[in-house]
């Protein structure tokens, strides 16, 4: 029998560029809130993930016990990748890399070393 | 963001002026880490008196607390600070964690919600550290969302960090995984329990303080 939904979400930085960081950080944690897992095709920078946890705290209640949430950054330091690291950052802002968003109440764990990151469910 | 723009114009007359003023310095890091040990044995070796109480149920400490004025000295040197005690940051706090501890459902809930005001003060709190002391409990796994984002902050503050890996009292600390996961930082592997290696951590603080 399946207890709950819960769907994953891949979705392009593009999607959430130009919007100021309260609406972003509101977008992922009304869709995590909806038991959705969000993968992002880029690394939230440490003042995005700041702001996230703040604003998930307020969020906190009876239904929703908080976040489960890693970033990986992209550690290739091959000239060519470094400089495309490097405009991809001009341009966007962002680091090259992947971020998982989920809610806590459904992830156990999201581990991960330097290379790879794993989920683990409840 | 203002208090980082203070804290700018604080820096550079100090260092123009060759003065060091009182320090603040602050311990970040996850819940029962150990930072409220370690701000209790930093008081009780420089001011004679704890600064909180110590627990096993995670989020013991729900309010920043700051003991001003401390003078610490090590090897004839003085150096005063505010020593300032955080809570755990936390990306989740679910109240039935601390059911599972004895804890009353209300009193429970009371403490979670107590908990979440208490991350987001430790994290408005940063703008205002000269120092942080990143605690992180050397029996686990140091590699956490948590104590990367923390370091992070503090990376883009340009606020200087010693990692002080805690518990090494303890058989499955392994100082050598944090040093491996983090090795741009300083490193100093203490027992805030039972004072092991606090000269090293005093010595260094005042190497990153000064």
């Amino acid at each position: 029998m399946i207890k709950s939904k819960v769907s994953l979400e891949f979705i392009p930085y593009e999607a959430l560029r130009g919007l100021p960081l309260r609406e972003q950080v509101k977008y992922i944690i009304a869709k995590t809130k909806e038991n959705k897992i969000l993968v992002f095709d880029s690394k939230l920078t440490a003042e995005e993930e700041a702001k996230l946890i703040s604003e998930t705290m307020k969020n906190i209640g009876p239904k929703f016990s908080g976040i489960e949430i890693s970033s990986l950054s992209k550690e290739d330091k091959r000239l060519g990748e470094a400089i495309k690291d490097w405009i991809f950052k001009i341009l966007t802002g962002k680091n090259r890399g992947t971020s998982i968003i989920g809610p806590a109440k459904i992830i156990k764990q999201i581990k991960r070393n330097p290379e790879s990151i794993s989920i683990a469910m409840k | 963001m203002l208090d980082g723009f203070f804290k700018g114009i604080k820096d550079y007359l100090s260092k123009i002026l060759g003065v060091r003023g009182v320090r603040r310095i602050g311990c970040y890091g996850s819940p029962n880490a150990g930072k409220t040990t370690l701000a209790n044995r930093i008081a009780m070796d420089f001011a004679g008196k704890e600064m909180g109480t110590v627990s096993p149920v995670p989020h013991e400490t729900r309010e920043v607390t700051e003991l001003e004025h401390v003078e610490l000295a090590h090897n004839k040197k003085k150096l005063v600070i505010n020593l300032v005690d955080t809570p755990g940051i936390a990306t989740k706090i679910d109240f039935e964690e601390f059911v599972k501890f004895g804890i009353g459902k209300k009193a429970a809930k009371e403490r979670a919600k107590e908990a979440t005001k208490g991350v987001i003060d430790a994290i408005k709190w940063l703008d205002k550290m000269d120092v942080v002391l990143a605690v992180m409990d050397a029996t686990k796994d140091p590699y956490t969302q948590v104590n990367i984002t923390i370091l992070g902050n503090l990376e883009a503050r340009k606020i200087p960090v010693i990692i002080v890996a805690n518990k090494v009292d303890l058989k499955k600390a392994d100082i050598n995984n944090i040093k491996k996961m983090f090795p741009q930082y300083p490193v100093i592997g203490i027992s805030a329990k039972t004072g092991k290696n606090m000269d090293e951590l005093y010595k260094t603080i005042f190497e990153v303080a000064k």
